[in-house]
């Protein structure tokens, strides 16, 4: 199906155009979630609610950019509303705790596996990630967008809404902290 | 090798880690559970629309709302009236004429003048 005749299905509310809306780019969308929020489950259900947005927000779309940079925001968008839920979520727990009420020590981030790094790098795979985490918002997207889904410079900035150079400074100062991370977890490491 | 060399090997190691990642896949069926997902939405938005207008306590405030609206309107009706002071033509002109001073003393007074 090409392009134009899925939008123009899922502007209709065809069903068989969101069945393969979801079979081609439910691999898309879940990557780039689980790569921004480091969590199988939760990226299960933000994938989820990136495919319902998408089949409610079908009629906004205007084609100005292709569907696949619509829904790849989306998912960035969702993905980061997402983080900082759980960031107040922690933050309320934390409060509750220091008033007694609520004796359950704080959920700390589990360390974070990605199914397709190759299985030699894998320890420094979850080394990385846990960097990846610390790092500002719009490093982590541009560095995330490129590393672990593979866009090139030009459909981050698409995604992103910006330029070209603009991603390059992004991912440029996000390895620069990246190493500096590095490089303090490698001393105290001995 | 120095120590800082074999943190900075270790270091491009860890950069270079995610060289060659392969695309992570949802669990089987993720289209199913999206499905469900969807389905459950929409009746929990339709299905407590319809628990919502079924109570008795619903129906009981909205019968109480409409007969209070009508309360207001019908005393505002009402105290319209009672400040009217547009009073009925007929009735108007009688008062004038039974009431009009000049004429009713030139005819008491002169009864020959017809």
């Amino acid at each position: 199906m090409s392009e134009q005749i899925l939008i123009e299905g899922l502007r209709r509310g065809d069903q068989a155009a969101f069945t393969e809306l979801v079979e081609t780019r439910q691999s898309l969308v879940y990557n780039t979630v689980l790569g921004l929020l480091q969590n199988a489950e939760d990226a299960e259900d933000v994938t989820q609610e990136v495919f319902i947005k998408v089949y409610e927000s079908i009629g906004q779309f205007k084609g100005e950019s292709a569907l696949s940079t619509w829904i790849y925001r989306i998912a960035v968008t969702r993905s980061l509303e997402h983080l900082r839920m759980k960031k107040r979520k922690k933050r309320f727990a934390f409060l509750t705790s220091l008033f007694g009420e609520n004796n359950e020590p704080l959920h700390e981030p589990k360390e974070f596996n990605h199914p397709g790094v190759q299985l030699d790098n894998r320890e420094k795979g979850r080394v990385l990630f846990a960097r990846i985490a610390e790092l500002p918002e719009n490093q982590r997207i541009a560095f995330t967008l490129h590393k672990v889904e593979g866009l090139s410079y030009q459909e981050v900035a698409n995604v992103m809404r910006t330029s070209v150079a603009a991603v390059e400074s992004l991912i440029h100062r996000a390895r620069q902290n990246l190493r500096r991370s590095l490089e303090d977890y490698y001393k105290q490491q001995g | 090798m120095t120590r800082k060399e074999h943190i900075e090997q270790q270091v491009e190691a860890t950069l270079s880690s995610l060289n060659g990642i392969s695309r992570a896949e949802p669990a089987p069926f993720f289209h199913t559970r999206l499905m469900a997902s969807m389905e459950a939405g929409r009746l929990t938005a339709t299905d407590q629309f319809a628990r919502m207008i079924s109570r008795p306590a619903f129906a009981i405030t909205m019968a109480l709302v409409f007969l209070l609206l009508n309360g207001v309107i019908l005393v505002g009706l009402l105290r319209s009236r009672q400040g009217n002071t547009v009073e009925d033509p007929a009735q108007s002109l009688a008062y004038e004429y039974t009431h009009s001073t000049p004429n009713n003393t030139f005819y008491a007074n002169n009864p020959e003048h017809p």
